[in-house]
């Protein structure tokens, strides 16, 4: 079979950034919340 | 406004929700669109954004039913939580076509979506999913998905709780991980795989391009995916979407559903993390309709071989992780 791995760990993991996770709720006017999620400032 | 009403015939929940017929139909016009950013639903900018459902099948504060119920026509209140996840502020785009960092930027906010509802007491089930495209019914094109966060476990997961539980019970293992191990020795029908997920359309497909993805290891839900998991399952994820998209070379439509532990705290060692893709497509121009043999005796009929459409999705790119990389 071709084509099945297409990556490893090791790879993968420099590939992609764990940067900070920032959560922001909010209520809008008709009281249903709002959640921002963020990364900037990395 | 909304209420369960149960149905005593098959022995599941019927939401009714009547103020969903006022849903608007907003297709492709950025300029109108509710979920771009500072049009309606979302004031600001923003990388990914949830918010509650301005239609929810399911509140947290439920109107007392419309109706009245007796023993054989039970009746509760809808309550519950709806969300809906903005992936971009992008309107144009989708999983396929954001970075790879994007994509793991929304299974970490899926993750800590699934922690959150399943604190809630009365949230028995929580529920990520993705309808995408006209065909599924998608009223909006702005790349997003949903969450329900049900009162109860959701029929078709209660059916694949009881089939795990009977299975475990009767050969001391985990019917998924069997599956798996099954797909795997059989190899026809895998598509891709990493360290940590499975990507296969299974021997019973019901759909052309029904493509589950399975973790290796027996997870139970987001809760127990550590970073690399969440990395692995971000790149997995894309590459099926790429394929997907490369099959026929548009935008492909499909439901994306996420089957993980119920939150309601009982014991459910027995289930395992997977999730299951359902597109219309049969080809490039037809599609399965869910007609009388499917919706009226619930007996699929799939006009093809998985084998032979994991071989397609197989064969089209991306075939290495450069090529899913921007």
């Amino acid at each position: 079979m071709e084509n099945a791995i297409i990556n490893c760990y090791c790879e993968t993991q420099k590939k992609i950034k764990k940067l900070k996770m920032k959560k922001i709720k909010k209520s809008m006017d008709d009281g249903r919340y709002i959640i921002y999620y963020d990364w900037s400032g990395k | 406004m909304s209420e369960l009403r149960w149905d005593p015939v098959l022995e599941e929940w019927v939401i009714t929700a009547k103020h969903r017929m006022q849903r608007p139909v907003v297709l492709n016009d950025p300029n109108i669109c509710p979920l771009c950013p500072g049009v309606l639903e979302i004031p600001g900018d923003f990388n990914i954004v949830t918010f509650e459902n301005r239609f929810p099948s399911l509140q947290k504060n439920a109107p007392k039913p419309d109706v009245k119920g007796d023993d054989l026509y039970k009746v509760r209140k809808a309550k519950g939580i709806c969300e809906v996840i903005v992936y971009s502020a992008n309107h144009d785009g989708s999983i396929a076509q954001q970075s790879l960092q994007e994509t793991y930027n929304l299974v970490r906010v899926w993750k800590d979506r699934y922690e959150e509802l399943s604190s809630y007491d009365f949230i028995k089930y929580v529920f990520i999913f993705e309808n995408k495209g006209e065909t599924i019914g998608s009223t909006m094109s702005h790349p997003h998905g949903q969450i329900y966060a049900f009162p109860f476990i959701p029929p078709k997961i209660q059916k694949e709780l009881n089939s795990g539980k009977q299975y475990k019970k009767k050969n001391g293992k985990c019917l998924f991980c069997e599956i798996l191990k099954k797909e795997k020795e059989d190899g026809r029908r895998i598509i891709t795989e990493n360290d940590r997920f499975t990507a296969f359309i299974p021997f019973y497909a019901h759909f052309s391009y029904e493509v589950h993805i399975y973790s290796k290891e027996h997870l139970l839900s987001f809760a127990e995916f550590d970073d690399a998991h969440q990395k692995d399952f971000a790149t997995i994820l894309k590459t099926i979407l790429m394929k997907y998209d490369n099959l026929f070379g548009f935008s492909f439509q499909y439901m994306m559903l996420m089957h993980q532990a119920p939150t309601d705290g009982k014991d459910y060692s027995y289930y395992h993390f997977h999730v299951e893709f359902y597109p219309p497509h049969r080809n490039a121009t037809k599609f399965k309709y869910l007609a009388g043999s499917e919706s009226g005796a619930g007996c699929f009929i799939n006009d093809s071989a998985a084998e032979d459409k994991a071989k397609e999705l197989r064969e089209k790119p991306p075939h290495s992780l450069d090529d899913i990389i921007k």
